[in-house]
């Protein structure tokens, strides 16, 4: 179990393969751009991942996490801590999640789409494939369960309760994200935990 | 710490959020308490669940994606700084064409008439002319070969006369001819 000095962000850097993080937010900032696909390789699974969580279709997380990393490197000026790089990545993809869904007027998380097998990418596929049949139909399964389960959650739960699930960010990063206090953001996230383990359980019960 | 204050702190629990004098409260009530324990087993079970099949992976192209954008954006926006950049030839030409009035476009369209129109007249008299060579060297060109045929007719009459004309009426040997009424 990782403690709450794990998610710091100079300590995550150290235990992922030995990365300069900052150094290459200040690259990145520089205009070099193969200092931001380096940031890329190590960000972008876990911002993908919460926008998929927040709006439900892989191919529409996808295009929004493009917009992200492209508004990113414009406006790397902007950055005024160089250590906060993460959060900042992710305020820049809570925005365009909203900003997408406000334009586009579609409710966020839809039980219509859930994930299909078909959608998503080959490397997945071929993983999925690599298991059992079984695992690779519980694993949809699951997914399904987790998106109707965020989608019982308003606005404000699930991206708290999305952030917090991506493990390396402290209720502390995820308040900064969002613009919440630290206590407001805690609260979110347990009433949302409770509605998610109550979503699971009902389906582990039928199983 | 109470039931109620140990249940909501769960979650914080769970996630090494709480202060560690909190954290050890915590954890000391579940130990005492076996519904409070119940709950945080089954907290942590869907806990693991999510966590195990949260998170998903980019497609293999998104960054080749990406960098397209920025680098296309890059273009377009130095594109948009700066006014497209003519040609010198085409700059020059345009610098030309735009010192004119209409007066002497006007004068430069006759004039363009005028000496496509000359252009035309002397090609005609050239086409004329090359017309009247071509007549007369073929009259030429007849005659010559018409003065051939004459001059081959007559030699042909020579030839003939030394290959056939032997005169039927030569006697050869007409001393040996003998008097046919010599008795
Ligand atoms: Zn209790």
């Amino acid at each position: 179990m990782s403690t709450a000095n794990d998610k710091n962000f100079e300590a995550e850097a150290s235990v992922a393969p030995k990365v300069d993080t900052l150094g290459l937010v200040r690259k990145a900032k520089a205009g070099d751009l193969d200092a931001l696909q380096q940031l890329y390789v190590k960000y972008v699974n876990r911002v993908l991942s919460f926008v998929y969580r927040m709006v439900g279709s892989k191919s529409e997380a996808e295009d929004i996490v493009q917009d992200t990393f492209v508004s990113a490197y414009q406006k790397m000026s902007e950055l005024k801590e160089d250590a906060k790089f993460q959060s900042w990545l992710f305020t820049i993809a809570r925005n365009n999640v909203y900003q997408t869904y406000r334009t586009r007027g579609v409710a966020m998380v839809s039980l219509d789409h859930p994930a299909k097998a078909d959608e998503r990418p080959v490397a997945e596929r071929v993983a999925a494939k690599s298991k059992t049949p079984e695992a690779a139909y519980l694993s949809d399964e699951l997914d399904h369960v987790i998106q109707s389960a965020l989608s019982l959650l308003n606005d404000k739960q699930r991206e708290v309760f999305v952030l917090s699930a991506l493990k390396k960010l402290s209720y502390e990063q995820v308040a900064e994200i969002v613009g919440r206090s630290v206590g407001a953001v805690k609260m979110d996230i347990h009433r949302a935990r409770l509605v998610v383990r109550e979503r699971i359980k009902n389906y582990l019960r039928r199983e | 710490m109470d039931c109620v204050e140990c249940q909501e702190n769960l979650s914080a629990h769970i996630e090494n959020e709480l202060p560690e004098s909190i954290q050890e409260q915590v954890s000391r009530h579940l130990h005492a308490c076996r519904r409070c324990d119940a709950e945080y087993q089954s907290l942590t079970t869907a806990d693991q669940l999510v966590s195990d099949h949260f998170m998903i992976e980019a497609s293999p192209v998104l960054w080749t994606r990406i960098e397209a954008e920025i680098r296309a954006s890059a273009t377009d926006r130095v594109a948009a700084t700066i006014p497209a950049k003519p040609t010198p030839y085409g700059r020059r030409l345009s610098e030309i064409f735009g010192r004119f009035s209409w007066r002497a476009w006007a004068g430069a369209a006759a004039s363009l008439g005028l000496a496509l129109g000359l252009t035309f007249f002397v090609q005609q008299q050239r086409e004329n002319h090359r017309l009247d060579q071509a007549i007369q060297s073929y009259i030429m060109e007849r005659d010559k070969v018409e003065q051939n045929h004459l001059q081959a007719d007559q030699g042909q009459d020579l030839a003939n006369t030394d290959e056939y004309a032997e005169n039927p009426f030569v006697i050869e040997d007409r001393h040996k001819m003998e008097n046919p009424f010599k008795l």
